[in-house]
Order: structure tokens, then C-alpha cells, then sequence
């Protein structure tokens, strides 16, 4: 059964309904002096996913909840909907959030829990009980109203979390690394899930995760962060396609790094000198001055491997030196001249046309010059 | 591991713990049924001193005020308790912190012949400043047995609230609740375990307490302890046995439906997860 996305039944009541943006703006926040934040400043628009990204202890989760007023700023301000919260103490924000452990009150039923929040706020005794049907049904999750929440699955744990933060209809809800605690065929069912539900609430969604896939598959827009910055944000495929900067490059999918300078520089054309003698043609990058440092970045499906060159713009001899099959994909490592290790993917079409390439083989890898991107941080 | 495989030496070890632990109770319990005028000798069935402490008033009177005093402290050994150990456990941390967590235990290392000492100076010469016969009444007692108890319930309560994941009262916050609502409706539910013990233990403490009650009594507030031990000095009466036994059952009855309700609480959550959906 699937809710129409248009569901007119959807109450618009608690903290006013209405989707909010947010403003994060040069928020600093350090722990007994050590820094988690320094001066991150984030516009979300309302309505829009966006999915916080980065390695443990980058200050992803402090964000969040600064944003949520768990976490006073050192410095800086918090705007959620036009209004300055920065002050605000939690309760009195139009913001809900997940937590990770769920934190689903265990002395209460499902149903209680869900109605927690709509009895803090006052919301009368028949409005409380259509709104929390309403929620349930929302999460999937009618006729278990009445279970504790130890008697319920992981699965059904995040969805009762979910639907205690909906049903207060906030205007921003954000969601502290919601699939940690889920197995993996759960994990790609609740994350369609998530997507669909926050079609059909509309309310701004701020997630915060360590997976890219996760991030990539679901977010509007990916603030990756690091160190307690933010390093770049942007859309999912600007992230992947154009990374600002060789961590970005790393943390989101695999890439082939090649550090070295920049040999000449025409305009719309540049020719990379690598450290390890290697020379790289890039096409369409800003001109760089000679002889500065940079590094090309190339990600491994836009690698080609075969057995004879294929006349592309950078090509380099060498011997396939493993292959590790995936199913949907293989994933070659080729060590070239120089004894640098590549990694190529090859696809379906690669694997199948002709004889299959054996390891130790020789081999020819190349990409053209619209594959790299040449970074300078 | 079948019995047969236990090895002779640790069964025994066993009986004997058991034995040394409970053959003076039982001891008490059957000669609580003794006809005899002796406490200790055995001189056929009877219900002889059962019906001899239903007449005797004083023994009622002070098992009665001994209950009634020891529900009182524990109470008010709760309320302050619980207030400690949440400061304790919840408050962001502030100076002198350490040097009150270890406030709070010294009254459980402070001899209790000091505590009674120092309450009755205090009372009395609270009395002759204001005037008020307060040291004459009850007062004292669930004053003096209060603050026995508090230490242990503040011990019980901070433990478990500092074992308590913040993030059950941070979403109580975020969905809405403002801190005193948060504190009745999430945190004091999920210590409510705690508080159950705390409360319980300090009754214990009060209930068989004579060193500080012989200060704080006064003559007409005998307390059940007090009574028990003044009698024994002059002639152990059999009635010892039957109070003895009386409050053995009380005991037995308590924890046997705490343990019942433990059990209970265990059959339904496996229940629950046995029936739950895949």
C-alpha cells in the first residue's frame, strides 16, 4: 500500500507545518578547547534534502545538533525560517530530530511516544489521536500502536522515531546517521523510504552520514565536511564530477590521483608533469600558471583498458595486475610505467567484447582529455 | 553441569554458607511455634505467644510507630536522595563537584552513634532557642533515619541516571518538553527502579536502626529495635521469636513479589519478541 503523494489528509498543525530554510552562518564550536567547528556557514533552502557527509569527528553530528539546540554555538548564528534561534533552547525550536539511538521512551507504548510531543505542545485529546493515526500510517506501521518498544524490530524502532518527529510537522527535521543501526537490505529500503516520505511532508530534511552512497542516493545537495569545515557542497553530481579538492575526490568514490605541476598552460588545455615522470593532457580546466603544483584527478570508469592502443589523448603502457570481480562490475589494477598502480573499472560491455583480459597481461590504459580534473588543493 | 558432576568439597561449601546464613532464622521461626516459657527449648506446637503478642499493646504500639517512622524517612530520604543524584549525575559540571559527591557519602562512614549524637544537640538546642518542643515528637527520628538513608538512595539514584543514555531526555527537549516536564515525564519514569530500591533500603535502614534511635526517642517514641533489645536484657520472652518471624515473612513476601514481578516483566518482553512481525 503507498500514500499518494498529494494526501490531503495531512494536518497541517503543531509547530505551523510549513517547510523552513536554514541559516548556518560562521558557527564555531570547540570541547574543552579543541576544535569541532570553525566559522561553517550553510544556507539550506526549504524543502530541500541535504545530507551533511564526512569521516568521524568532522563535525557533522555538532552541526546538526547546534541546529537543533543541543549544542550552544561558541560564535556565530542559527536562522531557521527568517527567525535568529541562536539563543532558542530546543523546545522552543520548530526543529525535530532523529537521533541515532532512536531514544524511543521505553516506559512508553509506540503510540505514547509518537504522541509525546503533541502533548507537550497541548494539542487536544481527539486531534492528538487522528494525528497519531495519521503518523502510523504514514511510517507504514498501523495496529502496532499499542507495542512497547523493546517488541519491536530495528526497522520498526527508526520508523516510530520517524514518525514522533513528524507528527509535530517540523519545519526542519534532522536526521543523526539514521541508518547506522540497520542491516543493509533494510538500509536501501528505508532510504527509499525517506525520500518518499519527505516528498509527501515536504518539509526540509538535514541528514547527517559517514556513507556516501547513502548521501549521493538521497540528498538534493552534500556538504562535505572535514576537520570541522565544510569543504564543498553542492549537488550529488557536482560533488562526484567535479570535487573541489583531492579529500573531496577521496571521500567521495574512487579516483586515480596524479600529483605533480603544470607543465604548460593554454588556455582551455593544460599538460600535467606527474611526480613520477608521467605526462597528463587535461582539457577544459582554468589556466593555471606554469610550473605551479597540482593534481589530476581521474576517476576509474572513465579509464579505458585494452590490449592495443586506442588513440586517446593520455595513454599508458602497462600490466594488468589484478582484477576483482564485483558482479555488476570488475575493478582492474594496472601497474604502469613509472610503478605507479592504477584502478580501472571496467563495465558489462568491456568484460564481454572479445577475449577476456587475463591478469599479468600487457596491457594499454588511457582516458581522454575531458576525464581529468585538475585540482589544486 | 549435572549435580553429580559438582564436586563433594563445593556442595558443601554451599550447605555451609547457606546454613550459617539462614539456620538462626529458621532457628527463630520454629521456636516462634514453641509452647514453652523459655525462648530457646522446644515443649510442643502451640500459638500460645502469637496470641500473647496480640495483647501486648506496647509491642504493637512500637512495631506499629517503627513502621510508620521508617515509610516517613524513607520517603524523605527519597525526595532529598533523588534531588542529589540527579544534580549529581545531570548538572553540567561546576565547581566543587567532586568535593560534594564525597559529601554525600560520608554520613554512610560517620558512625551512627555520631549522627544520633549530633542530631540530638541539634534539636535540642534548636528547642530551647525557639521554644517549641520539637525534640519530644517524631520529628528527630525521621530527621536522624532520613539522613542514613539519603546517602544510600542519592548512591542508587546517580548510578543509574549516570548509566542512562542523555538522549532520551535531549529528544524529550527536542520534541518539545520543557525541562521540568522532561524531568517527570522521561527521567524520573526511567529511574523509577531506582528510586523503588533507594526507598526500600532506606526503610531497611530504618526499621531495625537502635543505635540512633536510643539518642533521638525520647521515652514515648520506643521504636521496635529498642524494645526488642531493652526486653532481651532482661529475659529473652519467646514473643522475640514470633516478632522475629513476623517480620522474616514481610521480607519474604516483598521480595518474593519483586522477584515475581521481575519475572513477569521478563515472560512478557520475550513474549513481545517472539510474536513480533519480520
Amino acid at each position: 500500500m503507498t500514500l499518494s503523494t498529494t494526501d490531503d489528509r495531512t494536518p497541517r498543525v503543531g509547530q505551523g507545518g510549513a517547510a523552513a530554510g536554514v541559516a548556518v552562518n560562521a558557527v564555531s564550536k570547540a570541547f574543552g578547547g579543541a576544535p569541532v567547528l570553525r566559522e561553517v556557514s550553510l544556507t539550506i533552502e526549504r524543502g530541500e534534502f541535504v545530507a551533511l557527509l564526512g569521516g568521524s569527528g568532522c563535525g557533522k553530528t555538532t552541526l546538526l545538533r547546534i541546529i537543533a539546540g543541543l549544542e550552544i554555538a561558541d560564535v556565530g548564528t542559527v536562522v531557521i525560517g527568517g527567525a535568529d534561534v541562536t539563543g532558542l533552547p530546543p523546545y522552543e525550536r520548530p526543529v525535530n530530530m532523529m537521533f541515532q539511538s532512536y531514544a524511543l521512551f521505553p516506559h512508553l507504548t509506540v503510540a505514547d511516544n509518537i504522541e509525546y510531543g503533541l502533548r507537550a505542545a497541548g494539542v487536544e485529546r481527539a486531534e492528538r489521536t487522528s494525528l497519531v493515526v495519521w503518523a502510523l500510517r504514514l511510517v507504514r506501521l498501523e495496529g502496532l500502536g499499542r507495542r512497547k518498544p523493546d517488541q519491536l524490530s530495528g526497522g520498526q524502532r527508526q520508523r516510530v522515531a520517524l514518525a514522533r518527529c513528524l507528527v509535530k510537522r517540523p519545519s526542519v527535521l534532522l536526521l543523526d546517521e539514521p541508518m547506522a543501526a540497520l542491516d543493509r537490505g533494510l538500509r536501501d529500503e528505508m532510504q527509499r523510504e525517506l525520500v518518499r516520505i519527505q516528498r509527501d511532508v515536504g518539509t526540509t530534511f538535514v541528514l547527517v552520514t559517514h556513507d556516501q552512497d547513502e548521501a549521493m542516493s538521497m540528498a538534493d545537495r552534500i556538504a562535505v565536511m572535514d576537520a570541522g569545515r565544510i569543504v564543498q557542497c553542492g549537488p550529488p553530481r557536482v560533488i562526484y564530477d567535479q570535487p573541489a579538492s583531492c579529500f573531496v575526490a577521496r571521500f567521495v568514490g574512487r579516483v586515480n590521483l596524479f600529483a605533480g605541476r603544470v607543465a604548460a598552460g593554454r588556455p582551455g588545455a593544460t599538460e600535467i608533469a606527474t611526480d613520477d615522470g608521467l605526462t597528463i593532457r587535461a582539457r577544459g580546466q582554468a589556466a593555471l600558471g606554469a610550473g605551479s603544483s597540482c593534481t589530476a584527478a581521474v576517476r576509474p570508469e572513465k579509464l579505458l583498458v585494452s590490449r592495443l592502443p586506442a588513440g586517446l589523448a593520455n595513454e599508458y603502457h602497462g600490466k594488468l595486475e589484478d582484477l576483482a570481480y564485483f558482479g555488476d562490475v570488475t575493478r582492474a589494477s594496472i601497474r604502469i610505467a613509472g610503478g605507479r598502480v592504477v584502478e580501472a573499472t571496467l563495465g558489462q560491455l568491456e568484460r564481454s567484447s572479445g577475449a577476456p583480459l587475463a591478469v599479468g597481461e600487457a596491457v594499454v590504459v588511457g582516458f581522454d582529455e575531458a576525464a581529468p580534473v585538475v585540482l589544486t588543493a | 553441569m549435572s549435580a553429580r558432576a559438582q564436586p563433594l568439597w563445593r556442595r558443601l561449601a554451599l550447605w555451609l554458607g547457606l546454613g550459617f546464613l539462614y539456620v538462626p532464622i529458621a532457628w527463630i521461626v520454629i521456636f516462634s511455634f514453641s509452647g514453652s516459657t523459655v525462648a530457646g527449648v522446644w515443649k510442643g506446637f502451640s500459638l500460645r505467644w502469637y496470641e500473647a503478642l496480640l495483647d501486648n499493646e506496647g509491642l504493637r504500639l512500637a512495631a506499629g510507630r517503627s513502621l510508620l517512622l521508617a515509610a516517613l524517612a524513607a520517603s524523605l530520604a527519597t525526595l532529598l536522595g533523588t534531588i542529589a543524584g540527579y544534580a549529581l549525575a545531570r548538572l553540567p559540571a561546576f565547581r566543587g563537584r567532586a568535593m560534594l559527591t564525597g559529601l554525600l557519602a560520608v554520613p554512610l562512614f560517620v558512625p551512627e552513634i555520631l549522627i544520633g549524637f549530633a542530631f540530638l544537640m541539634l534539636f535540642v538546642s534548636l528547642e530551647s532557642l525557639t521554644g517549641v518542643p520539637i525534640s519530644k515528637g517524631l520529628l528527630p527520628l525521621v530527621a536522624g533515619h532520613a539522613t542514613i538513608g539519603m546517602p544510600v538512595v542519592a548512591s542508587v539514584v546517580f548510578a543509574r541516571l549516570a548509566g542512562l543514555d542523555h538522549s532520551f531526555e535531549e529528544a524529550a527537549l527536542d520534541l518539545g518538553a520543557r525541562p521540568l516536564r522532561v524531568f517527570l515525564t522521561v527521567t524520573l519514569p526511567l529511574a523509577l527502579p531506582a528510586l523503588a530500591s533507594g526507598w526500600l533500603l532506606a526503610f531497611t535502614l530504618s526499621f531495625d536502626d537502635v543505635i540512633t534511635s536510643s539518642f533521638l526517642a525520647g521515652p514515648a517514641n520506643t521504636t521496635l529495635p529498642m524494645l526488642v533489645y531493652s526486653t532481651v536484657r532482661v529475659g529473652v520472652s519467646p514473643q522475640i521469636n514470633v516478632i522475629g518471624t513476623l517480620i522474616i515473612t514481610g521480607v519474604a513476601l516483598i521480595v518474593a513479589a519483586t522477584m515475581f514481578r521481575g519475572q513477569a516483566a521478563v515472560l512478557t518482553a520475550e513474549r513481545g519478541r517472539g510474536g513480533k512481525a519480520p
